[in-house]
């Protein structure tokens, strides 16, 4: 019998106190096979939600510190000299993993980062003559680190669309702060193990491939992407690129991925609406008003957003 | 008044016939030693001004004879000649100071001259005399420090004033803009009007209703669907999780109805008949509640 995904949310909340937005964000984005960038300031338990998620899933789990001087090869692998065969074998890095923690991913040069990025898109890596696919499912959570951004490699929009969703990590509230306390100050809190498998989640997959989307829906979809397009007003204060038709595609593909960790096998405006903002923060570019003005980006693509009339 | 004093003053002097035959000619009419002090500290430079005019254009008056100055020293003299409009205007001005405290006196300049207005006959043209009170100088000394320091007084209460009038009218301007922006945040209110009696959409939901169970279709149910988010109060674009926040657990019956309507509303084509099975005994579940 396949487990439920709250069952694998119950078993990452074991671990990570509060935070219900960022784990759900999670789990959703690997129903839905995208990539997780999480935003947020030091000590917030990215970390730990990654690791949480990955031993609670049953499957390999590594993580990269992303440092200056890190080199395409320590993340894909190499080949080296075997001197009992008189022959060169592969030796694959950390990226063959199910799930993938990229710490502090903007720390490295951009052909380090594209290294990744490119596994993320391709699935596979190619080390010498060898071709060889990542396992499956396989998904990078990627850290970045928004206020300290001394000696950083920021990440071009291109590369930042890799990235099904952008989740901020928040400080946590005073309750959840105390409930941290109690139950961390203990000693070692061990993360739940194998709440349910691989298979499982395939399952979850295949689920959210048969998910209905009504056709009211994807052009709900589609004017929420639109929205950020138009140059008038707000928008062309604050906006200098909207969201690509690659945002709409993986905004239905969270929606409806959604739906399966609710138990659902159809899309309703709220997995749209409550997906929106994660899924186009990091795909809309934005002028230097937003900075120099202290604009929330939260608050201004909600106002785009919620200009559109829900179906 | 003075060229007639100091016309007045000229004495006339006959002088030998040799000498005159030197004369310039000359017809002077205004010979003067002014001065801008009468009391000077003692050491205290200041001026004596002798001012001749005569008729002649052009005319040297090398011959005009300096005053006798007593417990005065000269210490500087400046000439300068000047044509006037009928005739010449001459001026020496003495740089003087007092020797020592006391009176110091200026006797009249002199000049000797034939004068051709009076038929060449020679004359001496003299200039009135002036006097002088020097004073010690430490009691200048002592002055001059208090006129200083009265002096610097004055400057302060200048500047004082100044900066006091300047921080008032300061105060002026921004009060006067302050009261001109307060006055442009007045508004005129609408005039309030009753308030509007709040829709009754119960028959909207009946009406939707009926046309569900008979037609059966999506469309039906959306319409049961918009008729009942308007009967939960929802405001516009808002979504139903968003609603179901608002409505207190204790309305069952119609959070009941929201949801099964927001499944028939959008689930797949093949669950659509029980999912508006459910809907249309989710309503009537709310209408027997």
């Amino acid at each position: 019998m396949t487990a439920r995904p709250s069952a694998l949310r119950a078993a990452v909340e074991q671990t990570i106190v509060g935070q219900r937005t960022v784990v759900e964000g999670m789990l959703v984005a690997l129903i839905a096979n995208g990539h997780v960038l999480l935003e947020g300031p030091p000590g917030v338990a990215k970390t730990l939600a990654a690791r949480s998620l990955a031993q609670a899933i049953g499957g390999t789990f590594k993580r990269i510190q992303f440092t200056p001087d890190l080199l395409p090869s320590d993340i894909v692998g190499t080949r080296i000299f075997d001197q009992r065969t008189g022959g060169f074998s592969t030796v694959t890095g950390p990226i063959f993993a199910n799930i993938v923690l990229a710490d502090e991913i903007n720390r490295s040069p951009a052909k380090v980062q594209s290294a990744l990025l490119e596994g993320m898109q391709e699935r596979q890596a190619t080390i010498g003559p060898d071709t060889l696919p990542f396992p499956e499912p396989f998904i990078v959570l990627a850290t970045m680190n928004p206020l300290d951004d001394d000696g950083t490699y920021a990440l071009p929009l291109a590369q930042r669309d890799r990235f099904a969703i952008n989740l901020y990590v928040d400080y946590p509230s005073r309750d959840e702060e105390i409930a941290i306390l109690e139950r961390f100050g203990a000693g070692d809190v061990h993360p739940v193990r194998d709440a349910v498998t691989l298979d499982d989640i395939r399952e979850w997959k295949h689920e959210a491939d048969r998910v209905h989307l009504e056709p009211r829906l994807r052009a709900y979809i589609v004017d929420m992407i639109r929205a950020t397009r138009d140059s008038d007003g707000t928008r062309g204060r604050y906006v200098e690129r909207g969201a690509s038709p690659r945002a709409a595609l993986i905004l239905a593909q969270l929606a409806k991925a959604r739906a399966v960790f609710d138990g659902r096998s159809y899309v309703v405006p709220d997995d749209i609406r409550s997906l929106a903002v994660p899924a186009l923060r990091h795909r809309v570019g934005f002028t230097y008003r937003v900075t120099s003005e202290r604009v929330n980006v939260e608050e201004l693509l909600e106002s785009f957003i919620t200009q559109v009339p829900a179906p | 008044m003075l060229r007639i004093a100091l016309l007045a003053s000229v004495i006339v002097l006959a002088v030998g016939r040799a000498s005159a035959q030197s004369l310039p000619d000359l017809t002077i009419t205004a010979l003067s030693i002014t001065s801008d002090r009468t009391a000077a500290p003692e050491g205290e430079a200041f001026h004596l001004r002798i001012h001749v005019h005569t008729k002649q254009r052009g005319a040297q008056l090398s011959s005009l004879v300096l005053p006798d100055v007593v417990n005065l020293t000269i210490l500087g003299d400046e000439k300068r000649t000047a044509p006037a409009g009928d005739g010449t205007d001459y001026v020496e001005t003495l740089t003087v100071a007092g020797v020592s405290p006391g009176e110091a006196t200026v006797s009249p300049a002199y000049i000797d001259a034939r004068d051709p207005s009076r038929s060449d006959k020679p004359f001496r043209f003299s200039s009135n005399r002036l006097r002088f009170r020097i004073t010690a100088a430490t009691a200048s000394g002592t002055q001059s420090i208090a006129d200083a320091a009265m002096h610097a007084v004055r400057i302060a209460l200048g500047v004082l004033i100044a900066v006091i009038a300047l921080v008032t009218l300061g105060f002026l301007i921004v009060r006067a803009r302050s009261l001109a922006g307060k006055r442009k945040t007045y508004v005129t209110l609408p005039q309030a009007r009753p308030v509007a009696k709040p829709v009754d959409h119960r028959p909207e939901v009946r009406d939707a209703t009926l046309v569900l169970a008979s037609t059966r279709t999506r469309p039906a149910a959306t319409q049961v669907r918009a008729a009942l988010f308007a009967l939960a109060g929802a405001r516009h674009n808002e979504t139903l999780a968003s609603l179901l926040k608002r409505i207190p657990n204790e309305q069952r019956a119609l959070r009941a109805a929201l949801r099964a309507a927001e499944r028939a509303a959008f689930v797949d084509e093949s669950q659509l008949q029980g999912a508006i099975d459910d809907l249309l005994d989710a309503v009537r579940a709310m209408v027997f509640t």
